[in-house]
């Protein structure tokens, strides 16, 4: 955290910080989690906690790393909660190790790969944009979806799954090209 | 394996095939406990937990950039092809969000501006464009076509039909839940009101087995004496003569019918029986071995037509039969005064209501200035509330959610008034402060399970209104801001009638509350 602003106003400081890592906080909470209410949920609880603990902040060499520790605690919580509930997760000490590995993932997540995912989106049909756009907003279910469609749910199914697939396959190839040695240009007389 | 996941799951190499097939399954919430063993057991090779990473990894970004992040960002300057790759960013924007944004759920959106990497931004723009409906054309030798839908739930083994389905000579529409609008290719309009199950024969004969159903026919006038559209029953058939009229089929084959414009013939099934000519504003029932005979027509109002986007509020209002009778206040609160909210009945500031208000959180006060609860600090302000069976409730509240700071006040429902949680556990709707960032939402509960519609971005100040009818066997809710219907969902009453209606907030700085009520519609 810079050492100015912390001094000046280290509530600022603190918004700051929480606002530059946010966006990989969110991913490293629906990472453990990939229910969107749960994302939210978890989410917002860390935001709290990171709140109520902001004093530490400035005291953290690495802010997203500290703040992960925070996000991980509260998904296992909630992990512990649905466990009780009866709902299908995954085990605790696998959440874990994925934890461990997605803040590795996330503190070197390069700007290219979400540079290839917006050019793989703009690649996409309109009808398949749509779709995810149906399906990934929220509020409306895979029923509701295809019901609006008038095709049936197995079918809706189907299309975003070739739809996301398409995405991942463009997203590495897009990654794997950008990591291709290049021939070097001849030299112009 | 299902089809759809085999898609998936075929394009990738072998070994990775069921990992891919469980992660999307997992992503989706349609992973069973047996898979989720198996997806676990793969999970603990370290190559399975980087694909599981990577698949993950794309899914909570669609999710964030569409459901949280998409629509985050302030206006873009046009024109739209510019747009699309370039978005400059209004100055000190980014400054007044740092001040502002704090431990909301904005606060996702707001971040997406931070990025500067160029991706993202384009990401945001790439998915700005509106996209057009298309009308699928009618299918060849249909008789009608559905032109409005709301939240339509079809039975099993029925297509999912919407919008501009086409309509077949004797197919069979078994709704389980929501509203279905139908133009008959003669100019009858048809909706049903789920649960129902109604047949329709002819572009001017249907048959109703269960549920309700209203039927209008353009054009046509009362009194020429010729049939319009006829709608056979298990104890009738009902011949409009007229515009419209209402018809309602129970789970023993009684019939009953509300005349809404115009005039009906009810003939009953029973050999000998004569029918009965009903006019506007009468009703008759008849039953598998009845007779037909008038009676008071029903509290409960029969919708007429659905706009495209959904019923507007004084149609929903309607239906519940609300503009039919007065409320009952059981609980008000118009603020008034000063001090904390802790401790203090409505009734004590002219108000209804004996019981105390409980506010576990610090903060919440009366404002003398502007005649106001205000909370600046994030929690539940409760008062104790019962729903009971057999009523119609209408819960309220006017939030003004932009008075600095960012963050939002909601109106719910709860079951602890002790629970340092800023989240209703039963029915609740949101007003957002930055609704550019958010859209405001209404959940059925518990939590933020269950969103109900698309959710609404009416920012300042709204009074958010929640409609709870138990007077049937399933309860419902529907949520209602600025006199437009933004849901309506099935509720459980676990959660709902658990002792406490709520005020939340979730606040950087201030939240105001006015106007709070509950009234109830007599028996």
């Amino acid at each position: 955290m810079a050492a100015r602003r912390a001094d000046d106003d280290p509530d600022a400081a603190f918004i700051a910080e929480l606002i530059r890592h946010q966006r990989r906080l969110y991913l490293f909470i629906g990472s453990l989690l990939p229910n969107p209410s749960d994302i939210e949920d978890v989410f917002q609880q860390t935001c709290l906690a990171l709140w109520k603990k902001r004093q530490q902040a400035l005291l953290a060499d690495d802010f997203f790393a500290w703040a992960c520790g925070f996000a991980r605690n509260e998904a296992l919580h909630a992990l512990r909660s649905h466990r009780r509930s009866g709902q299908v997760c995954l085990p605790p000490d696998l959440v874990a190790t994925l934890a461990d590995e997605f803040v590795q993932d996330l503190a070197t997540e390069a700007d290219d790969r979400l540079t290839a995912l917006a050019d793989c989106l703009a690649k996409l049909q309109p009808p398949q944009r749509s779709l995810l756009k149906r399906c990934y907003q929220g509020a409306e279910t895979i029923k509701a979806v295809a019901a609006e469609l008038t095709l049936s749910p197995a079918a809706v199914t189907m299309r975003l799954q070739r739809t996301r697939h398409a995405l991942a396959r463009c997203i590495e190839q897009a990654l794997q090209a950008a990591a291709r040695p290049t021939a070097p240009r001849r030299q112009q007389p | 394996m299902n089809p759809p996941d085999q898609v998936l799951a075929d394009s990738w190499p072998p070994a990775d095939a069921e990992l891919v097939r469980l992660t999307t399954a997992f992503c989706d919430g349609r992973l069973t406990a047996a898979e989720g063993r198996q997806l676990a057991e793969l999970l603990r090779d370290d190559a399975s937990r980087a694909v599981y990473r990577r698949l993950v990894w794309l899914h909570v970004n669609l999710l964030r950039l569409w459901h949280e992040g998409k629509v985050t960002l302030p206006p873009l300057p046009p024109p739209p092809a510019e747009r699309r790759f370039s978005l400059p960013l209004p100055a000190g924007w980014l400054g007044r969000v740092a001040a502002g944004v704090l431990l909301a759920v904005g606060l996702v959106a707001a971040g997406a501006v931070s990025q500067q990497a160029g991706g993202l931004q384009r990401l945001v723009a790439i998915l700005q464009p509106p996209l057009v409906e298309q009308r699928p054309p009618r299918q060849a030798g249909s008789i009608a076509e559905i032109i409005a839908v709301e939240q339509p739930v079809w039975a099993e083994g029925q297509p999912a039909r919407g919008r501009y389905a086409s309509v077949m000579p004797g197919d069979r529409l078994s709704l389980l839940a929501g509203l279905v609008e139908v133009a008959a290719d003669t100019g009858g309009r048809i909706v049903l009101e789920g649960p129902t199950d109604l047949t329709l024969h002819d572009p001017a004969v249907a048959q109703l087995d269960r549920g309700r159903a209203t039927v209008s026919v353009e054009g046509a006038s009362a009194g020429d004496g010729q049939p319009r559209f006829t709608l056979t029953t298990p104890s009738a058939t009902v011949t409009d003569l007229g515009t419209a009229f209402g018809a309602s089929v129970s789970d023993t084959g009684q019939t009953a019918v509300t005349v809404l414009a115009g005039l009906v013939e009810m003939l009953p099934r029973q050999a000998g029986a004569a029918a009965l000519r009903l006019t506007a504003g009468e009703a008759g029932v008849t039953g598998p071995q009845q007779l037909a005979r008038r009676v008071d027509p029903p509290a409960e109002r029969f919708v007429r037509s659905l706009p495209p986007g959904g019923s507007s509020r004084a149609e929903a209002l309607s239906r519940f039969g609300w503009d039919q009778a007065p409320a009952t206040v059981l609980l008000a609160d118009a603020f008034t005064g000063s001090g904390l909210l802790a401790g203090t009945p409505p009734g004590a500031r002219g108000g209804v209501g004996e019981l105390a208000w409980r506010t576990p959180a610090a903060g919440w006060r009366l404002d003398p200035d502007t005649g106001a609860l205000v909370a600046t600090s994030h929690g539940l302000a409760t008062l104790p509330f019962q729903p009971e069976p057999g009523h119609r409730y209408q819960i309220s509240v006017t939030i003004h959610a932009t008075a600095g700071g960012v963050g939002w006040g909601a109106i719910g429902l709860t079951d602890d008034a002790d629970n340092p949680s800023y989240i209703p556990r039963g029915p609740w709707q949101v007003q957002r402060h930055r609704t550019d960032a958010e859209a405001n939402r209404a959940y059925a509960g518990p939590g933020q399970t269950h969103p109900v519609g698309r959710g609404d971005r009416f920012g300042g100040e709204q009074t958010r209104t929640i409609l709870l009818d138990t007077t049937g066997s399933r309860w419902r809710a529907v949520f209602f801001v600025a006199g437009t219907v933004l849901g309506e969902a099935v509720v459980d009453p676990k959660t709902a009638a658990s002792g406490y209606v709520c005020l939340a907030a979730f606040p950087n700085s201030r939240i105001e509350f006015r106007h709070f009520s509950v009234a109830m519609l007599p028996r």
